[in-house]
């Protein structure tokens, strides 16, 4: 017991002195005393310090993968033991499931149905931190593998600031025999050329050699073996890259038996870095643009293979050159990129005229097509020739399964019908169109019908297709294609196969039909819903190689309406003028560059399109068309430009000739590749499982008066996520530092830019890990035997131990207790002294009966009443009342009172 | 009681439309009758003459009106709360400095929106957290005005968080049903985990301090802030400089446009280490407030061992590190900078850098790869132009840390040592000649060299004075098991607060929210001397603050989870019935009444 105020002890001498002073105060009579000790105890303040006497004992169960079983097995036992160890009622037993999210134990009735993917164990102590009733003791009691995905720190400083001590007991299936990479130990960024040391660690339950393969960008570099000591093996590598860009290392050990297969594959990237580079996607051997800005001193990446175009290229490179490429030999996760590289990374993207670029190329509604400064899409007015297209779409059974279109779920049938309502769309009313579904039979949803005024009726026609079941009979498809078009004499006859890769039969005689097609001069494209790899992607193909088309995958249903765009643009509307024409400069080429420049008098030949509003056109031909030979926009931190003529191959006489060419494309090349970032400023990336941490370090003295202006912000981009960047607001740390940790869904591929003003700072792709529950990773571990230890927890072996209640203790303020008996005292005391009555207060055996003064009235003696003996009465009652006679010494002492009490 | 469905009280109006159809007159008809007696009846029925009257002894009529409200009722879709039914709130408050200029209108939309999501629920629990991880819980509990009232003692003073940590936490204590509200000043596009947003902002002007720097001026420490205008005019303020002995100067006046920035400027008098600059207030305070001290880094003492052919190397590394006292003594030295000769080659237990003295034949150049660690000393340094000569090696241990390699050849690497009663010691080893190599000239070997020089600089217990931010993370290294006492001067409130630290290797501590004077003492040292100022110009910039509210009623999932349904309804159904049947049987006696049998036809 403390007291808050002892000083008011004092007033207890000064009591005493004035009782000893005033005796008619007769403040020594027992209560009286009393009572004045316990208001000065009261004036004291004391208060009690008790120990709590009951827990809330939380109990956490990993419900992840690698443990669900485990936890079903125990808990029954698990509970009976906790249950029965219980102290007192008063203590709760709270039970909560947890994996990627966390739920109160059966608080629906039900098992856990949350994600099993992770093991949020922060998350879960986080969420016990701020349930826990401040007033009363916890603790927590963790069930688990011990293998967190995340990292437990933030956490264990709640707990800690709590006071609440974490214990856990660990489950494992000891018998398991797995094998799994651990962990992959590499650079973030390392130059290009540079050594760089990388690391493999392997664990397994078994000591031994075990198979373990390397590849890097998805080729094989080296099959290993990697010996495990004490269920440990590392291995170590050194590798040497000298292209620029991002690169991908796997790992993958292939035991003979293994318990988790999930675990067996990591991969993690590497960046590497160099000077300004620019990447020249050509199929142009060599590539003149690319030879001149070599001759320039440009880093230049040039690829002709652009089918093998990861997003990872893009690292390191400030600008992209697509110099006559077609849409569909590009990947089309390397398109999907270009666009948060230009806006976001401040890159560079230049599209170079010829008869594979632009609408020609079948860019027309692809990703890259709102990039450009440059519409493709081709006015009615400036057609030329007319066109039969006759659309074969695939009705089969596989068509009728829904995907998520944006939030709605349709049918792939549905998406498909839009495609071909799509292509319907961009057709002109001297065009003709039919549209045939096929099964086992094709089915006339449109004759060959010209597109005249009726474009609204034939696309809502289109749009009725239904799946029917079955699989698509692809030769009965295309045949029925072929007799409409024969019906036709305009100059373009073409068909659209829509197909599944993986369920296209009775391919029949389709090479015999695709040969005659081709003498008359029709052409066949391929659209397949799949992958090259499916079991029917090599017939699409042939098919499309022997039709004289193009060939087009796509797993993403939602792709297909574009696909469809993009190939009708490209037969309907490909605009590639080959007659040369003249050219005229707008006087506003000063925006790319203040040196003007003395332009080709004409072009060789050009992709007919029109400049878009918020673009600056700084070349036009001099046709009756004014289209723009060069444009240029900016777009979000970055550049593009359009140059509608070839600069090699076919049709590119007259700009190879010109003087300025050189000159002409350095100049829009620098432009492109913008402006150099200042110095003091640097990026720092890592991956804590699933958790990435990125750090802005930056020289106070040269960027803390621009941040007071323009802070800097981070885009994040992450595969799958519907192409939508967001950003994440930085945390301030300290001068010169700023930070941001977000947690990520295991398999993200993640891009991202910090953006300073006008500058850009390009990061990724940082992968995490596919299979991070099933990872392991010994530090985790580590970290929860330290966090337990920082709490005051401990590892849990026997369950009874469980409720140790913490040392928690609570002062009691004792002030309402004391005035309750303050107040009982003196009513008590005034009952007393009202009526006379005395406290008993027990004699000591040597005292004496007090005789009284002589100066004093005569008392009468007070004799001692003897005790007095039991006398034999007789058995009958008297019928008299009695009275107790009255003692004389009673009287007396009555009358004594009274005579005091004057 | 809850109505599911509270249009269905539109059928009430199936009352006056019974009504009326009772008061509908019948037409009158003639009916002659043979025999007085028959006038008895006829007499009584329009003896009232009022048709009220006529109505009420209608047992159709009430049985309709029963009906009618049967029916009510039931269409209404009524349920009943259940007992202890809670519904779930949790508020994540943004932890940024600026909220604390809306404080008294968050204060009222709590008070406002926060009650009617009890919805059907018979309680609420609520909950109210900060945005910024790590921060302790505001509020659990059922009240809204306790949860108001804590909120209204909470102080904002964070710089800009990620709110979806809290946010997810907040989700998984609301549950799948509880409402999750997010209040902030500022709209954003949108919440993770379902979350509700809540502004309470409104854009204001604002002008302050974005930090401070300091250059040594003709032997004056002199100081220059940083102004800037985050509003959308110009603002006039003015500004002056007080000294801890009471004294200040003149208030000056600056003039800021909108969105610029300026600077002022004065020397730090030699008699004083404290100053505090201030602004003009406005409504943000946060930001017009900044205490400084004289900066004064850790100093470290240096010895250098080096043979005389290194002397050109020595200096340039000296010039090129910060806070450097050069001494003659080892015994004293925090760090050496020492070559190895091989004639003598016993190198100091203490902390150094140790460089290879070859005074042989320059060797050939290594050949291979040079490949780096992971260590934070080389982390992210280019290391390939390094061209190194075959020279002498130091004599390496298996406890070394190789951090650089040539091929198989280690260039650097780490020992740390540890003696028994002396604190741990690291020499960073360069394992070649640097006179024959081209080292002095490669940026990485200069930052490899200063990253070394300043880890022991931070593993040195000694003071130092600084100018730090606002929640900033301090490390600084102590002596174990002395404890520290750290004292906070909050220049707003002048306030000081004092508390004591357990002494350990390392002190973890974080920089007050609102600017201060801090200092950290153990034992006879002073570990720090700082002021903290407010710094996160984000916070300071009001322009995107506006009032918003996506916070909305509860869900009908909610509400059926908080209530029952009527458990009479089919009770109510065949009460419904019985109205009906009995409405029916006096409405069918009164037609046999109407059409008397045969024999009672009256003459003609």
């Amino acid at each position: 017991m403390s007291f808050q105020a002892p000083e008011w002890f004092l007033l207890i001498p000064a009591l005493l002195l004035l009782g000893w002073m005033w005796r008619g105060l007769r403040l020594f009579s027992p209560l009286r005393l009393i009572i004045l000790l316990l208001a000065t105890v009261l004036l004291a303040d004391p208060t009690l310090v008790r120990r709590d006497d009951s827990l809330d004992l939380w109990v956490l169960l990993d419900r992840s993968d690698s443990t669900e079983d485990l936890v079903d097995q125990g808990l029954p036992e698990w509970q009976r033991l906790l249950e029965k160890s219980r102290p007192s009622r008063r203590d709760q037993l709270i039970l909560h499931d947890y994996a990627a999210e966390i739920v109160e134990h059966g608080s629906d009735g039900a098992t856990f149905t949350g994600s099993r993917k992770l093991t949020r164990t922060n998350l879960a102590l986080s969420h016990i931190a701020a349930l826990a009733d401040e007033d009363r003791p916890s603790r927590v009691l963790l069930f688990t593998d011990g293998f967190a995905t995340e990292p437990l720190t933030e956490a264990a400083a709640l707990l800690e600031k709590r006071g609440i001590p974490l214990d856990f007991r660990l489950i494992r299936d000891e018998t398991l025999d797995d094998f799994r990479i651990s962990r992959i130990d590499l650079p973030e960024r390392v130059q290009a050329g540079e050594p760089f040391l990388f690391s493999v660690t392997v664990r397994g339950s078994i000591d031994g050699k075990v198979p373990l393969s390397i590849r890097r960008a998805g080729q094989k570099l080296l099959d290993t073996e990697v010996e495990l000591v004490n269920g440990v093996g590392r291995a170590e590598f050194t590798d040497r890259i000298p292209a620029t860009g991002a690169f991908e290392y796997e790992a993958e050990v292939i035991p003979e038996s293994d318990a988790h297969l999930g675990n067996n594959r990591a991969s993690r990237w590497i960046e590497i870095t160099g000077g300004p580079r620019v990447l020249v996607v050509t199929n142009y051997q060599p590539d003149p643009l690319a030879e001149v800005l070599r001759s320039l001193d440009f880093t230049v990446d040039v690829e002709t293979d652009s089918t093998s175009l990861l997003p990872g290229r893009l690292s390191g490179c400030r600008a992209v050159v697509f110099n006559n490429v077609p849409a569909y030999e590009i990947p089309r996760d390397f398109l999907n990129a270009l666009d948060f590289f230009v806006r976001e990374q401040a890159g560079g993207f230049m599209m170079v005229g010829g008869k594979y670029s632009f609408g020609s190329g079948g860019y027309f509604q692809s990703s890259i097509d709102p990039l450009l400064p440059v519409s493709m899409e081709l006015k009615t007015e400036h057609r030329k020739l007319a066109v039969a297209l006759a659309i074969v779409l695939d009705r089969s059974g596989s068509m009728s399964v829904t995907v998520n279109a944006g939030g709605k779920n349709v049918t792939k049938m549905d998406l498909a019908n839009n495609g071909a309502a799509e292509a319907i769309n961009l057709l002109g009313p001297q065009d003709r169109v039919a549209v045939l579904a096929v099964d086992s039979a094709p089915h006339k949803i449109i004759p060959m019908t010209q597109i005249g005024g009726n474009k609204n009726g034939l696309m809502g026609r289109a749009r009725k297709v239904e799946s029917m079941g079955g699989g698509i009979f692809v030769y009965e498809g295309l045949k029925a294609a072929w007799d409409e078009l024969k019906k036709t004499n305009v100059g373009t006859r073409h068909v659209i196969l829509f197909s599944d890769a993986a369920d296209s039969e009775e391919p029949g005689d389709y090479k015999r039909l695709l040969e005659t097609m081709q003498k008359e001069g029709a052409t066949v494209s391929v659209i397949g819903l799949g992958t090259n790899k499916d079991g029917d992607a090599k017939l699409l193909e042939d098919i499309a190689k022997r039709g004289g088309g193009r060939i087009f995958f796509s797993e993403n249903a939602l792709d297909i309406p574009k696909i469809f765009a993009q190939e009708t643009v490209t037969i309907a509307r490909s605009a590639f003028v080959e007659e040369p024409v003249g050219a005229q400069p707008t006087g506003r080429w000063a925006e790319v560059s203040p040196k003007m420049i003395d332009w080709l008098p004409q072009a060789g030949g050009y992709n007919l399109s029109y400049a878009r509003e918020d673009a600056t056109t700084s070349l036009v031909t001099t046709d009756e068309y004014v289209a723009p030979l060069v444009a240029q926009a900016r777009r979000g931190l970055g550049r593009t430009a359009a140059v509608s003529f070839p600069l090699g191959g076919d049709f590119s006489k007259e700009a190879r000739d010109w003087a300025g060419y050189a000159d002409f494309i350095q100049t829009l090349t620098r432009w492109l590749m913008g402006l150099d970032l200042p110095p003091g400023i640097g990026l720092r990336h890592r991956l804590d499982g699933t958790r990435l941490n990125i750090d802005l370090l930056y020289d106070t003295a040269e960027w803390t008066q621009k941040f007071a202006v323009a802070p800097p912000k981070v885009r994040l981009l992450e595969d799958g996520a519907n192409g939508k960047a967001y950003e994440l607001p930085w945390r301030r740390i300290e001068p010169g530092r700023f930070t941001l940790s977000r947690d990520l869904d295991e398999g993200t591929v993640l891009r991202g830019a910090v953006q300073v003003g006008e500058h850009a700072l390009p990061f990724g792709p940082i992968t995490v890990g596919a299979s991070v529950e099933w990872a392991f990773d010994p530090e985790r571990l580590t970290e929860l035997r330290a966090i337990t230890a920082q709490t005051g927890g401990r590892e849990l072996v026997d369950l009874a131990e469980a409720w140790v209640r913490p040392p928690r203790d609570h002062a009691v303020q004792l002030r309402l207790w004391l005035v309750l008996a303050l107040l009982t005292l003196v009513v008590a005391e005034a009952l007393m002294t009202r009526t006379g009555w005395k406290l008993p207060i027990p004699s000591l055996p040597q005292s004496r009966p007090r005789v009284p003064k002589p100066t004093r009235a005569p008392k009468p003696a007070v004799t001692k009443s003897k005790t007095p003996e039991p006398e034999e009465k007789s058995a009958a009652p008297t019928t008299e009342p009695s009275t107790p006679p009255i003692d004389d010494t009673q009287r007396r002492s009555r009358y004594q009172r009274a005579k005091d009490r004057k | 009681m809850f109505f599911n469905n509270p249009a269905g009280l539109w059928a009430l109006l199936g009352i006056p439309a019974i009504l009326a159809i009772h008061f509908l007159q019948r037409q009158a008809r003639v009916v002659p009758v043979s025999t007085l007696f028959l006038l008895e009846k006829t007499q009584r029925e329009s003896a009232s003459g009022r048709r009220f009257d006529r109505l009420m002894n209608s047992v159709p009529l009430w049985m309709q009106l029963l009906a009618v409200l049967l029916l009510t009722w039931l269409l209404t879709e009524p349920r009943y709360q259940k007992p202890r039914s809670t519904q779930r709130v949790a508020i994540v408050l943004d932890s940024s400095a600026s909220m604390s200029v809306f404080k008294e209108a968050l204060r009222q939309a709590i008070s406002d929106q926060i009650p009617p999501l009890r919805g059907a629920a018979s309680m609420l629990e609520i909950t109210v957290m900060e945005s910024a991880t790590g921060s302790d819980r505001i509020y659990a509990g059922n009240s809204v005005e306790e949860a108001v009232a804590a909120i209204t003692a909470w102080t904002p003073g964070a710089g800009v968080t990620d709110p979806t940590p809290a946010l997810q936490i907040a989700r998984s204590l609301a549950g799948r049903d509880g409402a999750v509200i997010f209040a902030s000043d500022t709209p954003v596009e949108a919440l993770p985990f379902d979350a509700s947003l809540l502004t309470v902002g409104e854009p204001i002007e604002n002008a302050g301090f974005t930090g401070i720097s300091f250059e040594e001026k003709e032997g004056a420490t002199v100081w220059s802030a940083v102004i800037c205008n985050h509003g959308s005019s110009a603002a006039e303020r003015t500004w002056q400089v007080r000294y801890p002995d009471g004294s200040a100067t003149e208030p000056k006046p600056v003039r800021i446009e909108a969105g610029g920035l300026t600077a002022i400027q004065a020397a730090l008098p030699a008699a004083h280490d404290r100053a505090i600059i201030t602004l003009s207030a406005d409504r943000f305070t946060l930001d017009d407030i900044l205490p400084v001290v004289r900066p004064a880094p850790k100093s470290l003492k240096l010895f250098s061992a080096t043979s005389p052919a290194f002397e050109t190397l020595n200096q340039r590394l000296t010039r090129s590190l910060e806070a450097i006292e050069l001494v003659d003594d080892a015994a004293e030295a925090d760090l050496a900078l020492v070559s190895y000769d091989p004639l003598d080659p016993a190198l100091p237990e203490s902390n150094a850098i140790v460089f290879v003295n070859d005074e042989t034949r320059p060797g050939a150049y290594l050949k291979g790869g040079i490949v780096a660690e992971d260590h934070p000393y080389v982390a992210g340094l280019n290391w390939q132009p390094l061209l190194v000569r075959e020279s002498i090696q130091l004599d390496r241990q298996p406890s070394d840390d190789v951090l650089l390699w040539q091929d198989t050849r280690p260039l650097i690497f780490l020992r740390e040592t540890q003696i028994e009663g002396r604190a741990p010691s690291r020499q960073l080893c360069f394992n070649f000649d640097l006179r024959l190599s081209n080292a002095a000239t490669q940026p990485a070997f200069i930052v490899c060299l200063h990253r070394f020089v300043e880890d022991l600089r931070t593993r040195k217990v000694a003071g130092f004075s600084a100018n730090l931010e606002t929640s900033q993370p301090i490390r600084l290294s102590a002596t174990p098991g002395t404890p520290a006492t750290i004292v906070v001067e909050t220049i707003a409130s002048g306030e000081s607060l004092t508390r004591s630290q357990p002494g350990a290797t390392t002190l973890n501590l974080i920089a007050p929210p609102t600017p201060a004077y801090l200092s950290v003492r153990q034992g006879e040292v002073d570990l720090l001397e700082a002021g903290v100022f407010f710094a996160d110009t984000r916070e300071a910039d009001f322009k995107a603050c506006a009032t918003t509210s996506t916070v909305g009623q509860n869900s009908p999932a909610t509400i059926e989870r908080h209530t029952r349904e009527d458990h009479w309804w089919r009770t109510w159904v065949i009460a419904l019935l019985a109205a009906l049947l009995v409405s029916w049987f006096y409405t069918k006696d009164r037609t046999i009444k109407e059409n008397p049998p045969p024999g009672l036809q009256p003459a003609k």
